[in-house]
């Protein structure tokens, strides 16, 4: 039998208890109060009126309904079960409580009674299950006060007591106490048990506060972070590119003047400068937008645009890359109608992605991409390399690169890391998802949700 | 010949620029902010401007709006340089009237297409 199907102490009580009292704690716990009471302190009741009618004391009608009293408590669970108006029961039960004392004096001796000290559960039980607030409060005082004064009417002579032999009621005097005791004794225990959850349940609580104050500073201190390492993009971003800038240009004019003056060999040598300073400049870029998108700093501009034009730019800018790319655009029937995107980020995709696509193939450096259009706006490119794979450990690290945004570092995958993972980061800014295409090609397969007109959106990767 | 207003305050770009510039035939006059260019843009007026658009305190958008709201420079085109391709930028550009857009280091060639394109 598992935890869940045992039937414990606490689940045959919940059995009885109203399910709206389940989910608070309070009401939940005074219930199980009143459920644990009913149930057992009938047992210890009846073992008053059992004792005088076992040991020849008393046995008449006094004992009937001393007993009747007692056990009609049994009833009170299944009344809850069956109604679910706990507080009416439970002033019903303190009253029949009362009521048994009431009795119990009456027909034993009256102040003289040994059963007078159960008058002392009353109020105890009364304030456990039910709670000291305004109205239930007061009644149930009102209803201590009522009872008390019968109790005194009855024994100061307002009505006339049953002869009882007193001297024949000492053993069950003491019983009786005992009973009391053990009575009082199960309450101090379950009152001990409740403080001890209580401050427990302080001290978690006091820690839970604690670490969310914790987790609240490293929140803070990650946004101020993260806040200093955009900042720290933007303007390493204008310090980087300008040096280079001037490197590049001033190297491409040293160039086309030593062409002019026919020094081929000095426009080799720069040519190298110039082809160095172009493939830094386009490492630097990769790794400033890849940081500006996991720093949530690179916005969507989507507009609406033609596949059928702006690949040619895409083509321009493969033709440019360090190792250049052909890319063969193979667009569907629907290219010339307009599509809305972010026209930027998509090129970075496309020429990242036949980049790290080219990277993986040998024998041509032509990548072919298709467009399907889906509806409303949603649509997806397929790359498809015309070289044959490399190798298929190539295939399987371009799928783990393309699987493991996260850890993905030029310096573990060379370009081929840094070209995949920022596609990666622009595919993810676009919402769209990479369906991994036949291996043997080293085809993939993007697809793109639609995208609404000039989104002011600014979403990190 | 072709006279062309370089709006740009990197000293090395700005000579850079213009010697490849005037390497392809081209006139070249340099204005170092955006201030200067908009006054500039209205003394020489030229048969275009390409204009920087991180210039310090006068942006090259904001440089671009001046010239494009005065009547006596309003037809001559702008092609905005920026440092980066964002579309963010192009937008910006756009609207703030500029003709077109390029990203630096500039490819001569395209950036020679685009310059006979506007002025014809």
């Amino acid at each position: 039998m598992d935890g869940k199907s045992k039937l414990t102490l606490g689940a045959a009580l919940d059995h009885f208890i109203p399910k709206a009292m389940l989910v608070d704690a309070e009401q939940h716990r005074r219930a199980r109060m009143f459920m644990l009471s009913h149930a057992f302190g009938p047992i210890l009741g009846n073992s008053l009126p059992v004792y005088l009618f076992l040991m020849d004391i008393v046995r008449d009608y006094r004992v009937g309904v001393f007993f009747l009293s007692i056990t009609a408590f049994w009833a009170y669970p299944f009344l809850l079960r069956a109604t679910g108006h706990y507080r009416l029961l439970a002033f019903i039960s303190i009253q029949n409580l009362a009521s048994c004392v009431l009795w119990a004096c009456y027909a034993f001796g009256g102040l003289l009674s040994p059963f007078l000290p159960w008058m002392l559960i009353i109020p105890l039980l009364s304030f456990l299950y039910l709670p000291s607030v305004g109205w239930i409060r007061n009644a149930l005082l009102a209803q201590l006060v009522c009872n008390l004064g019968l109790l005194l009417y009855i024994c100061l002579g307002g009505v006339a007591l049953p002869p009882v032999d007193l001297g024949e009621l000492q053993v069950i005097g003491l019983v009786s106490m005992g009973a009391v005791a053990i009575y009082f004794a199960m309450m101090a225990l379950y009152f001990a048990k409740m403080f001890h959850e209580q401050r427990e349940f302080g001290r978690e609580l006091n820690a839970l506060v604690s670490s969310s104050d914790n987790l609240r500073n490293l929140t803070s201190a990650a946004e101020q972070a993260g806040a200093a390492k955009a900042e720290f993009i933007a303007s390493m971003s204008h310090e980087l590119r300008t040096p280079l800038n001037a490197i590049i240009g001033y190297s491409q004019l040293l160039i086309e003047e030593a062409a002019d003056e026919g020094d081929i060999d000095g426009a080799d040598d720069l040519g190298k400068i110039h082809r160095s300073g172009s493939n830094l400049l386009y490492l630097i870029d990769h790794i400033l937008d890849y940081s500006r998108i996991e720093a949530g700093r690179m916005p969507i501009n989507a507009r609406a645009g033609r596949v059928a034009s702006e690949h040619l730019s895409w083509r321009d800018a493969c033709s440019k890359l360090p190792e250049p790319v052909e890319l063969i655009w193979r667009g569907g029937a629907h290219d010339a109608q307009p599509l809305v995107t972010d026209w930027t980020a998509l090129g970075a995709i496309v020429t990242n992605l036949v980049a790290s696509l080219c990277a993986t193939t040998s024998g041509t450096r032509s990548i072919a991409v298709t467009m399907h259009r889906g509806s409303e706006g949603a649509f997806s490119l397929e790359f498809a390399s015309l070289g044959r794979a490399e190798s298929d450990a190539k295939i399987d690290l371009s799928a783990e690169i393309f699987d493991n945004a996260d850890d993905v570092s030029p310096t573990r995958y060379g370009t081929m890391g840094i070209e995949s993972a920022l596609a990666l980061k622009y595919i993810h800014l676009l919402r769209g998802v990479i369906e991994h295409g036949p291996k043997a090609h080293g085809s993939l397969r993007i697809a793109f949700p639609p995208i609404e007109p000039d989104s002011a959106l600014e979403r990190a990767a | 010949m072709t006279l062309v207003l370089v709006v740009e305050d990197n000293e090395m770009n700005r000579d850079m620029l213009t010697r490849r510039l005037e390497r392809k035939g081209l006139a070249v006059e340099c204005a170092v902010s955006g201030p200067e260019g908009i006054r500039m843009a209205g003394e020489v007026m030229p048969d275009i401007v390409l204009m920087d658009v991180a210039l310090g305190e006068m942006d090259g958008w904001e440089a671009t709006r001046a010239i494009k709201a005065d009547p006596r420079t309003t037809h001559i085109p702008v092609i905005a340089l920026t440092a980066h391709a964002l579309e963010s930028d192009r937008k910006k550009s756009l609207e703030a009237g500029c003709s077109e857009f390029e990203t630096k280091p500039v490819d001569i060639e395209r950036l020679i297409a685009k310059i006979k394109f506007l002025i014809n």
